[in-house]
Formats: C-alpha cells, sequence, structure tokens
C-alpha cells in the first residue's frame, strides 16, 4: 500500500471521527460532521458567514457520481470578489476548483466528480477579507465518483486531449455566458483498474480564461472535476477574442487555437 | 487493492452516519421488509388464457417493496412455459419460479429478458441456476455487465441490503437480434428485437393466440418514463411501430394493462417534451442547474415517480445534448 494513500486514509478516518465526537459545529446549516476540517483546511483564522447570497444550485439525487452538474450564482451584493472555492465535503479530493476572477463572475458552471453523499460548497471571499459560505447537500446513490474508474473514459489517453471547445451565448439577464470543454481524463488517482493497478493521478490544474480586453478568470482546477470537464462562466461582457489557456499536472499545455468569436 | 477497499470503508462510514444522520436514513443496515418478512407475496394474474402477470407496485423502490416495481409474467403453452423478465432480485426469480411451478407442471424452457435493467434482469442467475436458459437483446448484455455492480450499490441503499445481498449479476445464456419464434405446444411466441430506442437493446414477446403483447419498457403507463440508456427520438419511432402491431392487450414494464393504443400517448408526449425542452434549453446555453427549476409542466403531474425521473432524465439529457453541441464547435 502506498505511504501517501494510507496517510490519506487514515487522516480522513481522523477527521471523520473526531468530527463525530464533537457534533457542535452549530453554525453549519447542513450540521456535517466534516465542517470543521474543512474550516480548518480551507479557512484556518479566517471569518465566515454562511451566506444565501452564494447559492450552490446541483441534482439533490445523484447516480452519475463521475459526472455531476453544479452551478454556483453570486449576487451582486456581495461586492468584489477575490476568490471562490469550490469544495466537496466527503471527497479524497475536497477542492474541485478555486477561481481569482477578473470581472465580477455572476454564476459558475461546473461538472464535479462526488465520493459519496456530501455537502457541497461554494465560498467566495469578499475584499473584507469574509468567506461568504453557500452550501447544499448531494445524495449520491452509487459512491465512487472518485475512486471508482469511469468505465466511459478509456485507459489509454484519447487522441483528442486537449481539445477545446467553447461557445458564448446572451443571457437574458443581459449577462455573457462563455461555456468551454476541454477533452482530459481528470484521473483522481484514487481509482483501481481492472487490474489491480493505481490510475495514476493526472489531471488539469490550470485554466486561464481571456478575451481581448484582457484576464477574464484565472482557474485552479483539481481532478475532482468531472472527466472533459465543462465550464460555464456568467459575466458582465465578453470581448470579441476568446482565449482560453491550460495546464495539466503532466505540464502539458493546451491553447484555443484561433482567436476568433465562433459562428452561432 | 487493500488501500482501495479501506478508503472504501471510510467511505462507507461517512456515508452510513451522515446519510443517516443529516440527510434521510434510508435502507441502511438492511432494510425493512415490513410484516411479509423478506417474500414478495407474488400471486399471478391470469389476464388472458393461459397469460399471467405479477404486477408491480407503482411506486419507489423501497425497502418495503424490495424494489418490485416492475411487471412480469409467464405464458403457458400445451408442453411448456416462457416466463418474461426475471425481477429485480434473486429473492424476486426464485419466488417466480417457485410461484410459477404452483400454477403449471410444465417445465420453463426459457425465461426472456426485456432489456438489461435491473428491475428485469437481476432475478436472471436463478433461471441459470435451475438449468433454464435466458435470452436477451445482444444490445442489453455489454450494458448489464458494465453497470451492473454499480447498479448494486444503488439497489442496497434504496431498499436496503438484505433484499440486494445474494444477486449474482451474470450474462444470458443466449443473445438474439433477430425475430425468434417459440412454440409452447400449440401455442407460438413471437419475440420482436428492437434497437436503441428505450435502451440499446429491447424485446417484446407477442402471444399470437391470445393476441398479448408483453411490450417491456417501450411502454410505460401511469409512470414516468425512465430514460437513462434511451435514445428518444428511435423510442418514439419504436412506440408507433408498437401501437400497428395487432395486439388486442399489452402489457407494460410498468403500469396496468392497456387495451385501448390512447394509453400509450401520455408516454410519447412526455418524451417528446423532454426531447424539445432539453434542446432548446442548450442551445440558449443553459446548463442543467438553470433548466431544474421549473418543475414539469401540469399535464405530466400525475404519472408516478415524476419528480425523481424528471431530474434523472433531464441529467442524461443534458450530458447527451451538451456534448453534442460542444463538438460542433470545437476550437
Ligand atoms: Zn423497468
Amino acid at each position: 500500500m502506498p505511504i501517501s494513500r494510507l496517510l490519506i486514509a487514515v487522516t480522513a478516518l481522523t477527521i471523520f471521527a473526531s468530527g463525530a465526537a464533537d457534533a457542535a459545529a452549530p453554525s453549519d446549516p447542513l450540521r456535517s460532521p466534516g465542517w470543521e476540517s474543512i474550516v480548518e483546511t480551507f479557512f484556518p483564522q479566517s471569518e465566515i458567514l454562511f451566506d444565501d447570497r452564494v447559492e450552490v444550485v446541483m441534482p439533490t439525487r445523484v447516480e452519475d457520481a463521475h459526472d455531476v452538474p453544479m452551478a454556483v450564482k453570486l449576487s451582486a451584493e456581495l461586492g468584489h470578489v477575490r476568490e471562490i472555492v469550490v469544495i466537496a465535503e466527503n471527497n479524497p479530493i475536497q477542492q474541485v476548483a478555486r477561481l481569482y476572477p477578473h470581472r465580477p463572475l455572476k454564476a459558475i458552471g461546473l461538472k464535479i466528480r462526488l465520493e459519496s453523499t456530501t455537502p457541497v460548497r461554494a465560498a467566495a471571499l469578499t475584499d473584507d477579507g469574509v468567506w461568504h459560505v453557500g452550501s447544499t447537500a448531494a445524495e449520491v446513490l452509487t459512491p465512487g465518483g472518485c475512486s471508482v474508474p469511469d468505465n466511459r473514459v478509456a485507459d489509454e489517453v484519447s487522441d483528442r486531449l486537449g481539445e477545446i471547445a467553447f461557445k458564448t451565448f446572451d443571457r437574458d439577464d443581459g449577462s455573457a455566458r462563455l461555456k468551454f470543454r476541454i477533452i482530459h481524463p481528470m484521473q483522481t488517482g484514487f481509482a483501481v483498474s481492472e487490474d489491480g493497478e493505481y490510475i495514476p493521478a493526472y489531471f488539469l490544474e490550470q485554466m486561464r480564461i481571456g478575451d481581448g480586453d484582457g484576464p477574464v478568470v484565472d482557474i485552479e482546477s483539481r481532478a475532482a472535476m468531472a472527466p472533459d470537464p465543462i465550464v460555464t462562466i456568467d459575466v458582465p461582457e465578453l470581448g470579441q477574442t476568446i482565449r482560453i489557456q491550460a495546464r495539466d499536472s503532466q505540464g502539458l499545455e493546451f491553447e484555443t487555437k484561433d482567436a476568433d468569436e465562433p459562428s452561432m | 487493492m487493500r488501500a482501495f477497499s479501506f478508503l472504501g470503508l471510510v467511505t462507507a462510514l461517512v456515508l452510513t452516519v451522515f446519510a443517516a444522520g443529516e440527510l434521510r436514513a434510508q435502507g441502511m443496515g438492511g432494510g425493512d421488509p415490513g410484516r411479509r418478512g423478506y417474500t414478495y407475496g407474488l400471486s399471478p394474474e391470469e389476464i388472458a388464457p393461459g397469460v399471467y402477470v405479477f404486477w408491480g407496485a407503482q411506486e419507489p423502490m423501497t425497502p418495503e417493496n424490495g424494489a418490485n416495481i416492475v411487471n412480469t409474467g409467464f405464458i403457458v403453452g400445451d408442453e411448456s412455459v416462457l416466463a418474461i423478465d426475471t425481477g429485480p432480485t434473486r429473492l424476486y426469480g426464485e419466488e417466480m419460479l417457485a410461484t410459477i411451478a404452483k400454477v403449471t407442471d410444465k417445465p420453463v424452457r426459457m425465461a426472456v429478458v426485456t432489456h438489461h435493467h435491473f428491475d428485469h434482469a437481476f432475478g436472471m442467475s436463478v433461471f441459470k441456476k435451475a438449468n433454464i436458459p435466458t435470452m436477451m437483446h445482444f444490445g442489453a448484455r455489454p450494458l448489464l455487465l458494465r453497470d451492473g455492480s454499480g447498479v448494486l450499490q444503488f439497489m442496497e441503499i434504496l431498499v436496503g441490503a438484505n433484499w440486494v445481498s445474494r444477486i449474482e449479476v451474470d450474462r444470458p445464456t443466449r443473445v438474439t437480434n433477430r425475430v425468434e419464434t417459440f412454440d409452447l405446444g400449440n401455442r407460438k411466441v413471437v419475440v420482436t428485437p428492437f434497437e436503441n430506442g428505450h435502451t440499446p437493446g429491447d424485446l417484446v414477446i407477442y402471444d399470437e393466440k391470445t393476441k398479448t403483447l408483453f411490450a417491456g419498457d417501450l411502454a410505460f403507463v401511469g409512470r414516468t418514463p425512465t430514460i437513462p440508456h434511451a435514445d428518444i427520438p428511435t423510442w418514439l419511432d419504436q412506440i408507433d411501430i408498437i401501437e400497428a402491431m395487432p395486439w388486442d392487450r399489452l402489457v407494460p414494464g410498468h403500469g396496468p394493462l392497456v387495451t385501448d393504443r390512447a394509453q400509450l400517448t401520455p408516454m410519447a408526449d412526455y418524451l417528446r417534451y423532454l426531447d424539445d425542452y432539453v434542446k432548446r434549453a442548450v442551445a440558449n446555453g443553459e446548463t442543467l442547474a438553470d433548466s431544474l427549476d421549473p418543475p414539469p409542466p401540469e399535464r405530466f403531474r400525475d404519472l408516478a415517480e415524476i419528480g425523481v425521473e424528471y431530474q434523472r432524465a433531464l441529467l442524461k439529457l443534458f450530458r447527451d445534448v451538451e456534448r453534442q453541441e460542444l463538438d460542433t464547435t470545437v476550437r
């Protein structure tokens, strides 16, 4: 058994045990035993506010734990948001993504992996140093989104690796939406293949989105994103020249080939 | 492998406590079958001479019903019996065989499994053990083997381990993609394949003598159709074909006996609605999260299980339609 994995497993057990022993965590509206450790890991010594202005929207029952769509909606009332982190609490990889917006983000759409029934959190850091947390609970009927191989993902890396597709939309509320997909297996490192070997972790770790007016958002991604991740962002405006760049955990870089607006 | 199972154990613990304490206690720790114990109390109805149906409940799968939400049946000829579907569990399959033996002493020569979904296929190992051949569409076999273990997990969460524990998901002894005719002794039964509609491989079974069609899940009546492996436009074409077949009575996979073709209209209407709604939403740039509200239109709200099944359907359709659309915009 690889040491690192044993450590992770033991840590998970410890956290679980301490969380269960101290059922306090009164501030968490979902009363999850894991919340305290989330605070220690992600928001140490920070002010936290459970806030309706950060809304997590997703299906309540999940049968395909490798590919769960979710959205985070951010109210304009929050003011300037410096950073957003999306967390699947009971995952072996808890952090799904961390986003650094260069323009106000109204909404984010992601596809994620869920290991088991879990709270899913989104936290937005405002300029006053407060993390505004929105939560929802997802019931996972087929546990193993991180630790069971996705039988739709081929063992060998696809020759489409790094292929980027995107489309922009004008939304009814006047905002602009960019939807993009990058072909990538997003292997977690926790899944065992049919021959009994761990499939090594291999995932996109950075995405940079920009247009003719400059950067839009930088995203630190993790393998808790679904294979062939699809990301949607809503911003007040998008320029004509969308540029999407990504780098994976082996250092391969991918970017959109041409800079023109796709025809709609 | 050891690390894997250890992590699995932790996961199971977290799942158990969290699900029981904070979300919804359901089915964990074995399930509660109620007064009856772990038996289904199967009792066949003879809907036409020699044609019997075990009617399933129009309910979600629960620890009380042990996932008996499906219609199965059998047809008795002068020499032998043909079973149609095998139920959701090994317990169901065993009870089905025992009950058939009380109705007739003729041997069961085959079980035709209409498609790979668990509620129809997971009793199959019982027939095989009794040396009764099992037959599926050849498009159904790979899906059964691929998805079987995941579905078992899911069933265990919903109905509890005691119902599920002895299920063996195994391949059928025969597959087909042709029209097959069986003579049960002065009784001809015709099995017809359908591809890539409700699932990659469905079979329907027609008893010529009584003009009875067992349509499997190509027909849902009064219950929301499930579409995890469906291609809706093809399925709609197949519903037209089924309507044109010369039956007097039709046994749907879920729901009551059909004697009037108009009973199939609501399911077709619902499928058409879903297909249009999702295609339009994806074209407008919506994501699933945008489209979970509003609820389905008024006219579908009486369908059994609409709440859960509508969300499942949107999840699956969004994934498919979004992928197809993005494939056309590769940079
Ligand atoms: Zn069914």
